[in-house]
């Protein structure tokens, strides 16, 4: 089962708003080639997976990909506000 | 019921039980009743999740035991049916 802590893996702090850079890693975390696209086929794949060693890695890198699609400052990057985006 | 099977189900009845007061708990954070219920179960599950993972191997991989061996991705998975295992 999954859970979750109330820490964050990395800290991120955002000092001044960027929108393409936001762009850029919205993609990069939701888009067709995103993280949180890749955690869904490692998890589905992990199923049909032959050996044991590498259902276990699938499983648990699958996990670990979905993790950046919960930090909201990614998304705060892209507005005007600047400081607001403390992890 | 293999006493593996009964220790791992005595984790899920606390787990279920913690996750349920921790819902009723985030809207009523001073009910004393409730946190005592927590509190109750919080610590039956430590105890369980010690005698489990010290005979059976990691509930979570910082489980680890720090002996010689990485058993965290041993089967069987817990959705794993017992014919596949």
């Amino acid at each position: 089962m999954w859970t979750y802590s109330k820490k964050l893996q990395y800290p991120v702090k955002i000092k001044n708003p960027n929108p393409a850079a936001a762009k850029i890693i919205m993609t990069q975390l939701g888009g067709p080639d995103g993280e949180l696209a890749a955690s869904m086929r490692y998890l589905h794949q992990r199923y049909s997976c032959p050996y044991g060693e590498v259902t276990g890695i699938l499983t648990d890198i699958g996990t670990e990909e979905w993790v950046p699609s919960t930090y909201p400052s990614f998304e705060q990057l892209s507005l005007i506000k600047p400081g607001i985006g403390l992890a | 019921m293999s006493e593996r099977e009964m220790l791992l189900k005595r984790v899920q009845v606390c787990d279920f039980a913690l996750m349920d007061a921790a819902l009723f708990l985030d809207t009523h954070p001073e009910n004393q009743m409730a946190l005592d219920f927590y509190k109750k179960h919080l610590e039956m599950r430590k105890a369980t999740v010690d005698a489990y993972t010290s005979k059976y191997g990691p509930l979570v991989h910082t489980d680890y035991d720090g002996g010689p061996y990485w058993n965290w991705v041993e089967g069987p998975w817990p959705w794993q049916h017992q014919e596949e295992a």
